[in-house]
Formats: C-alpha cells, structure tokens, sequence
C-alpha cells in the first residue's frame, strides 16, 4: 500500500507538471496577448503602448522563461496578481475569498445527490418495471436533459419572482452576512440546480449495478439464512453496488465546477465559479491560470482518491 | 444452406427445411428491439420534426428573422405573434426556429468531426500499437481528466478575442469557433471507445485472415475493423449530438458562443434573463426546446445502446 501512495504521488506529480505546462502553453498560445484587446473600444491605445505594458509585465520574455519563472514562484507560493478582476491583487488572496463559499454549495449539492441519488436507484432496482421505477427513470431523464442554467431561470422565476419565496441570488442578504436560515435560504435554489443532473445520472448508475448484484447467488444465500429483505438489500447488496459508484463520484467532482460556474453566475453566488467566469471574460490570465491548476490538482487528487478508497471497501482489490 | 444441418443438428437445432422463412438480418432485430423501446420512437419523431420545422425557417417563418418592431415590445401571445415578441419586438417563434437551425448545425457537424477525429486516434493508435499508441492514448487520457466546461471557456474566449483584433469576428465566424472548440474537447470518448474495439478485433481471426491475404494496414482498418466497431460509436454520436446542444446553449448563454444578431437558443436565454421580472415568459420557449431536443436525444441513445448490443436478449 505504502508503495503504490508513494508511486502513485510521484506520478501525480509528474502529470502536475505537465498539466500545468500545457495551461500556461495554452493561455500564451493566441498569438496577440492579453492586452490587445484593450485596443479595440479605444483607438488612442496603439500597438506600442500594448508592447510596453507587455515589457512590464515580462511579457516579452521567451515562452519557457516566463513558464519557470512563474512555476518557481507558483512553488513558493506566489500565484501572481490578478490583472483584470481586482488589479493589483494577490490572486491567491482573490481566491481564498471566495473558496469557502464554493465548497459550501458543491458540498451542499454533492451530499444532497447522493441522499436522493442512493435511494431512489435503489428503489427503481428492486421494483424493476413497476410503474415507479418507470417515473423514476424518466425522472432521471429529465434530470440528465435538462441544462442548468435554464433550470436555474425557471427556479429564479417560480420561488424568487413569482412566488416571492426564496432570494434570487446572492450568497446572504446584505447586513445579514452571520445570520444561518439567511445563508441557507440563499443556498437552496442554486443547490438543486446543481444536484439534478447528478441526481439524474446517478440514479441510473446505482439502479443498473443494483441490478447486477440482485442475480446473484449470494443473496440468495443470506436470504436462506433468514436475514430480513432489508438486511438482504442494505448489507449485502447496496454495499456491494456502492464499490464502483465511489469512482462515479470521484470523477464527476471535476465537472461539479463547471456546473458551478454556471449556476454561480446565474445566481450571482460569490464563490470560485463566478470568480474564474469573470476572470476569462477580462483576460486575467494569471487568476484563470491559477483556478485552471487548482482545478487540474483537484481532479487528480480526486482520482486517486478514489482509487484508495476503492481499495479500502473492497478488499479484492489489492494495489501493487 | 444444404450443408448447414450437419453442424446445426449438433448443436441441437431441428434441420430446417428450404420453407423456413428467412432469417432476420442483423439490422432488421436492431429495428426491432429499437422499436420496443418505450420513448425512442418518441425521441426519433421528435427530431425529425425538429429538423424538417427549423430546416424550413425561412420558408415558414412568419416574420424575418431580425425584424425589430419597437411598437409590440414584449407582445404577449397574440394571433400575429404565436409566441409573443422579444425586448426589441422581434418574432420569439421566427427566433426560436433559425435559433434551432444553428443549433443542430453546430451540434450534428461538430459530432461528425469529433467522431472523424475520434475514430482515426483510436484506430491507429489501437491497431499500429507502439510508440504511436503510447502518445496518442496518453495524450487522449490527459484530455479526458481535464474539465470540460472551464476549459470551452477559456479557448472559445482566447479565439473570439483573436478573430475579434483581426476584426473578423462576425456571427458566422463565431459558428465556426463553437464547432471548432466542441469538436477539440469532444473526441476524446469516440477514440476510447474506438481504441478498445479495436484492440480486441486486431486479435481475431478474420483479421488475421485479411494480414495473411496482404491486405494493407489502412483497408484493414476501414473494411474490417471500424464496421465491427460501429454499434459503440454510433450510441456515443446519439448521446453526443444531445450534450452538444447543451454546451453550444451554455457558451451562448455565457456570451461565449453564438452572437447576436443570430439567434441560437442559448443566446436567447440571455436576453431573456436580463428582463425576466418584466416578462418571464421570453425564458421558457428557448429552454425547452433544449430540453425536449436533448431529452429525445438521449431517449434514442438509450434505446440504440440495448438495440445495438449483440449480446442482449432476442425476444
């Protein structure tokens, strides 16, 4: 075990390498940088003052200068300034403002999917071709096919315009920034945008490995030892069916975020998704690259994760 | 036939006589088992009036598609206007049909490039095997672990702003750009699939029989190996049509897609965002034709993925 952490960090950080390389390619690719665009809507900027802000910034430098240059900082802390967003900022600064609101609402939605998603695949599992397990699928389809952003329209419209419920956006009623049922009624609407999609597509996941395991002999086996259908169900098959749903979940954290960013604009909700939007739509280069390489750390952190957690609940497989 | 009831007789089959009606072709139980389906024939009817009403736009459209009339802002729905109008009294049904246009335009050609794309990576790399398959798989890998939405963003960003200091950056160029990105973030699961089909094939017999024949890598490839592999692509291309949709609809909807003056549903739901307390109706139209347009999407999906599956039950 020790030994495939050990290597499987190595690895990781080998392919951190990498990825952070090919962001910084990526992001210094387009011919033409961050700062032509200040040019167009301005005609007193000309292509020289673009140069020169350019030299400040050791823009001009040659591209695999400027990409160690900035990973040496980036390894001792310093992510740079923010260019665009809040000029003259610390980006890590910018970012820690904003992660604790993120990781409240993916969090929220990541614990409220599973609670929804477990049970009714579950359900749908062992009542196949009932008329439930007909409306749950469809459900789940509609889950899956809907796009985020107009659900989050149409929620805004029902229980913030019409209906007047729930706030429209915002992460708390200004002056009201401590009071929790405040923050929570501010939580609601964005968390079920986010959830339904994965509610959806999970569902179907847990529905299907149920599926897989209720044929089998082994729950015949604790039936005919006199264990209750519950007992049956929970213990021995939704265990097993919950194996391979762990990788699931490892792997949709990633794209948690890019849901995040919309439902974040949508609700104006401050947290890393609205931050990272704003940032690409003011060519803040040094804020995307940062939230780009976070993100990218996430996502393999996240996949070995899984696999050590697979590890752990399932003890056939062994790692060497 | 005449020599078939030998070896059919061993496996237990009663020899049947020239009488017997004739056997079922592979696509025709592909039909069959498609038809079963509960929704998909739904689904399939669905897009097909999809695509015949927004294909015939400009020919059923009542009015033009940028005809502003400042006089019926925010019509309701009236005899003259279906639909009602948008903030600047334009025909909301007129939008919604050319929006429908781009949308499955943007959608079904960057599917069939990223499938193009997609079955060259996988095919060569799972056939040629090697340093080109160490590369190119690594490669596909490293694209499949970054996300996708933060990175359609940043590229479709970086591209508009380029095209936009060549001045160049009008609505059809914009098109372009949508295809270009969805297709360079989308291959990746078509080369997957592709190149798992394709390791598995390279070992059978009847490709074997082909090498020893002389035929050449290539028309291995194209004769042998990619019509074995056609069930898997064509569920992810289904699947694949109905989140390009979604993701054309996100960028719009996010200004960086589809610009206006040219409709698309996302771009739509923009404009409508921006008055939604003055006439939250503008907000429903555009998001539902994604939603039923994506919704038949993946009910085909979902029934081709068990019509195309060899191993499933004949009943």
């Amino acid at each position: 075990m020790h030994k495939f952490l050990i290597r499987r960090i190595a690895q990781m950080a080998v392919l951190m390498l990498f990825i952070s390389a090919l962001i910084y390619l990526i992001l210094n690719l387009v011919p033409g940088g961050p700062f032509d665009s200040l040019r167009f809507g301005n005609p007193h900027i000309t292509a020289e003052h673009v140069r020169q802000l350019e030299r400040l910034l050791g823009l001009d430098r040659p591209l695999h200068e400027r990409y160690f240059r900035w990973l040496g900082n980036v390894l001792r802390g310093d992510w740079g300034e923010s260019w665009g967003v809040a000029t003259g900022q610390p980006v890590l600064e910018i970012i820690r403002s904003r992660l604790a609101n993120t990781a409240i609402l993916m969090g929220t939605s990541l614990v409220v999917s599973i609670a929804i998603a477990i049970p009714i695949g579950v359900y749908s599992a062992i009542r196949q071709y009932s008329a439930i397990d007909y409306i749950i699928t469809t459900f789940s389809f509609f889950g899956m096919s809907m796009p985020t952003f107009w659900l989050g329209l149409m929620l805004v419209i029902v229980f913030a315009v019409s209906l007047q419920w729930l706030p429209a956006g915002g992460v708390s009623t200004p002056g009201l920034e401590n009071d929790m049922i405040d923050r929570l009624r501010h939580l609601v609407l964005p968390t079920a945008v986010l959830s339904l999609f994965q509610v959806g597509g999970w569902s179907r996941y847990i529905r299907s490995s149920m599926l897989e395991i209720l044929g089998q002999g082994y729950l015949r086996t604790a039936r005919a030892k006199g264990l209750s259908e519950r007992a049956v169900i929970v213990r021995h098959a939704l265990r097993n069916a919950l194996i391979p749903f762990i990788t699931v979940v490892g792997l949709t954290l990633p794209e948690l975020f890019g849901g995040a960013i919309i439902t974040e604009t949508i609700f104006s909700y401050s947290g890393m998704g609205i931050l990272y939007y704003n940032a690409i739509m003011a060519s803040d280069w040094p804020l995307v690259q940062a939230i780009m390489v976070m993100l990218a750390f996430l996502v393999i952190a996240s996949n070995l994760l899984s696999d050590v957690l697979y590890t752990v609940v399932d003890p056939r497989i062994r790692c060497d | 036939m005449v020599e078939m009831p030998q070896a059919a007789n061993e496996c237990g089959y009663e020899y049947l006589p020239t009488s017997a009606p004739r056997p079922t072709g592979q696509w025709r139980l592909c039909w069959g088992r498609f038809r079963r389906h509960m929704l998909a024939p739904a689904g399939a009817v669905v897009i097909v009036a999809f695509v015949i009403v927004a294909g015939l736009a400009p020919w059923i459209s009542p009015y033009e598609r940028d005809q502003i009339d400042l006089l019926s802002m925010f019509a309701g729905p009236t005899p003259a206007h279906w639909l009602g109008t948008d903030e600047l009294g334009r025909d909301v049904l007129t939008r919604l049909l050319y929006a429908g246009q781009i949308s499955l335009l943007v959608s079904i050609t960057s599917t069939l490039l990223s499938i193009i794309v997609g079955v060259a990576v996988g095919a060569v790399a799972g056939y040629y095997r090697g340093a080109v398959e160490a590369i190119l798989m690594r490669f596909t890998d490293l694209m499949l672990t970054l996300p996708t939405l933060p990175l359609l963003l940043v590229f479709s960003k970086m591209l508009r702003d380029f095209l936009a200091l060549q001045q160049t950056l009008g609505s059809n160029l914009s098109i372009l750009v949508i295809v270009g990105v969805l297709t360079f973030f989308g291959w990746m699961t078509v080369a997957r699939l592709v190149y798992g089909s394709v390791l598995s094939l390279r070992e059978r017999e009847f490709v074997e029989a082909a090498i020893a024949a002389g035929a050449s890598g290539r028309s291995i490839i194209l004769r042998h190996l990619l019509p074995n592999s056609l069930a898997p692509i064509i569920v992810a291309a289904t699947l694949g049509l109905g989140s390009r949709i979604v993701a054309e609809a996100a960028l719009s909807f996010l200004g960086l897609g589809i610009t206006l003056p040219t409709p698309s549903w996302g771009n739509m739901l923009t404009g409508a965002q921006a008055y939604m307390w003055r006439n939250p109706w503008l907000a429903l139209y555009p998001g539902l034709c994604i939603f039923v347009v994506v919704l038949a999407f993946n009910f085909i999906g979902d029934a081709l993925r068990d019509a195309l599956d060899p191993h499933a039950k004949i009943s």
